[in-house]
């Protein structure tokens, strides 16, 4: 039970299970009593379970985990205050909305909407057949590098100028009952239907240990759902989760929205590491 | 402790923090050697601190750590953005805000607002001020908080300054009319629950659809008056507050509670990065903070919103009502988890 040295410190294992409980929040009192219980003197259990808590480690790596917890804290906030507004349940759809409405109201709110659009131009040029013809059997192609799609670009009528050619445009062609796992939006992305039907589910930014967690965890997160038809605009908005399932054979142009627009909004995949925050002694000079 | 064991103790704390939020080793060993340690001490150190199970344990956790730290910085981005990008960042000011408005377009959305003219209907903005106060509870024993500025953190040690003395005393120290942040009425010091002091809520008025209308509610409303320069430094609030100036004008500075990674928060809910003079060397992320300012004055009411970091200072006289209790179905909403480190009675002295 106890290290070398005779009692004077734990096994381990111990010193493990008592660090991480006292990460945890855990009372000494009650690791000592359970170190007790198992068999270990009770004032070497004391000293140990004191000694593990003043060590300067513990304490440093306590501070960190506590600053953490208070962001995930954060977003927890961020949730309850959605959950609070009319509609949050629902992914907004509009037949029409302004420039500016699109932009307070869910651009720079980091909120999903949908336009419903008109019918979309030649729609018979968007058939998956006729597309996959030029794809050369992939799924998605960069519309702006493809000379043979390319033209395609100018039959896109979105209803706000939202960047289309800027935004690095990309075609995408998927089979019906084809499925798109859960996926983090790392930037404000606008989806353009226009073949076929998908529907999307979506999970909301405060989400993020649930989506990021567990499989089991990430299916107990409510989501948001809207089934795309062809016309339609949706904004996927950064720091948001998103998959589909494809219902009818798919024809879709997505694209960073705004992305002529600096500094761009991006949620890094591999940001990098933090810089040291400042040291407790004093510089020199 | 001797100090070289206080220093020692500091030291390896400081590389556990810095190890369990994700900097790398070789960041913190390049540190270590410009404070003077050599190469070889520094890497040892480093090594033997990295090895200890606690650090071991919560270095899980880093990469998750830096996907939510990046997340917020996508937020800040979206905000700054919507804010224009090299203007200085605005607090709006409206008249005549609708309470719908108030709560869809600023409280769930986590953005302060100042409506002006919202008190106008308060006989405490015509009725307030110190010689009146003075005249009508000038007697009355009050607590303040006293010795702030011999304090090298008073809004941390708030609590072992309280003091107590006659209104009429703290009055006439304010009316010396010198700028000082040594003695200012706070929340804290509770002087509306006082029984004598409880006619004030009389002159007060729920803005109607904003706050709840039961102001009675012990803790729901709170006074602050002090003299022109008590400054409250940088700091948030675990929920919503509504601000209320009645007498004086007051300077708000406000960063968005999701640049919390940016505000050096080391203890509590305190920012170490002093607002009066911000010392972007030691707290160089400070730089990138987004910065509002603002000045209430009387019969303005500021939303400073929940998670939101604010510093305060008087520019006269002041005196303030802040309420918590809104006029929604849930009261508050509260950031869970707010507060970083030992509470101030067990911080060693």
């Amino acid at each position: 039970m106890t290290g070398e040295g005779g009692g004077a410190g734990l096994a381990p294992e111990w010193r493990r299970w008592v660090v991480e409980n006292l990460l945890r929040g855990a009372e000494e009192a009650d690791l000592v009593a359970v170190l007790e219980g198992a068999g270990v003197d009770a004032e070497v259990a004391r000293a140990a379970v004191r000694a593990e808590a003043e060590d300067p480690c513990f304490e440093g790596t306590r501070k960190a985990v506590a600053l953490q917890r208070k962001l995930e804290g954060l977003l927890d906030l961020y949730g309850d205050l959605y959950r609070q507004a009319e509609g949050h349940a629902r992914v907004d759809c509009h037949e029409a909305l302004s420039r500016e409405e699109f932009l307070d109201r869910y651009y720079f709110q980091n909120r999903p909407v949908v336009l419903r659009g008109a019918e979309v131009a030649e729609a018979g040029r968007w058939a998956p057949e006729r597309l996959s013809m030029w794809m050369d059997g992939a799924r998605s192609v960069s519309l702006a590098e493809h000379a043979d799609l390319r033209p395609l670009l100018d039959l896109l009528r979105p209803p706000i100028d939202f960047g289309v050619a800027d935004g690095r445009p990309v075609l995408t062609v998927e089979a019906e009952a084809a499925e798109a796992p859960d996926a983090p939006v790392r930037e404000n992305v606008l989806v353009h239907q226009v073949h076929g039907r998908r529907r999307f589910r979506l999970a909301p930014v405060f989400e993020l240990r649930r989506m990021a967690g567990e499989p089991s965890e990430a299916e107990a997160v409510p989501r948001l759902e809207v089934e795309l038809e062809p016309g339609d605009w949706l904004l996927l908005p950064v720091g948001w989760w998103y998959g589909y399932r494809v219902q009818e054979e798919s024809a879709s142009v997505s694209f960073a929205a705004f992305a002529g627009a600096t500094p761009k909004v991006i949620w890094e995949e591999e940001p990098a590491p933090p810089e040291p925050t400042p040291p407790p002694w004093h510089r020199a000079g | 402790m001797r100090p070289d064991e206080r220093l020692s103790h500091a030291r390896r704390a400081w590389i556990a923090e810095n190890l369990t939020r994700g900097v790398s080793s070789r960041r913190l060993v390049d540190v270590l050697r410009e404070s003077g340690l050599t190469a070889d001490a520094s890497a040892a150190e480093v090594e033997s601190v990295a090895a200890h199970p606690a650090v071991r344990h919560a270095s899980a956790h880093v990469s998750h750590r830096q996907t939510l730290e990046a997340l917020l910085r996508a937020r800040a981005v979206l905000y700054r953005n919507e804010q224009g990008g090299s203007e200085a960042p605005r607090v709006e000011r409206r008249r005549h805000l609708p309470p719908e408005e108030f709560f869809e377009r600023y409280y769930l959305r986590n953005r302060p607002v100042i409506v002006e003219g919202l008190l106008e209907d308060w006989p405490a903005l015509s009725r307030w001020t110190p010689e009146w106060l003075a005249e009508r509870f000038g007697d009355e024993p009050v607590e303040v908080m006293a010795g702030r500025e011999s304090d090298g953190d008073p809004d941390f040690n708030a609590e072992r300054l309280r003091r107590t003395l006659p209104l009429r005393e703290l009055i006439a120290r304010m009316r010396e009319g010198r700028e000082t942040n040594d003695v200012y009425l706070v929340a804290r010091n509770s002087l509306l629950l006082r029984e004598a002091f409880r006619p004030l809520l009389a002159d007060l008025r729920a803005p109607v659809g904003y706050i709840h209308p039961d102001i009675a509610t012990p803790d729901s409303v709170h006074l602050w008056f002090g003299p022109a320069g008590t400054l409250s430094n940088l700091h948030h609030d675990h929920l919503n507050v509504f601000f209320c100036q009645v007498l004086g004008r007051k300077r708000f500075w406000l960063a968005p509670s999701w640049e919390t990674p940016w505000l050096y928060n080391d203890r509590g809910l305190y920012s170490a990065v002093d607002i009066r003079a911000p010392d972007l060397e030691r707290f160089p992320d400070f730089a990138r903070a987004t910065v509002h300012t603002c000045e209430v004055g009387p019969g303005d009411a500021l939303l400073i919103p929940v998670g939101w970091w604010h510093a305060v200072k008087a520019l006269d006289v002041s005196l303030s009502v802040t309420f918590v209790n809104f006029d929604a179905a849930a009261r508050n909403t509260h950031w869970r988890d707010y507060w970083v480190g030992p509470r101030p009675e067990e911080v060693e002295r």
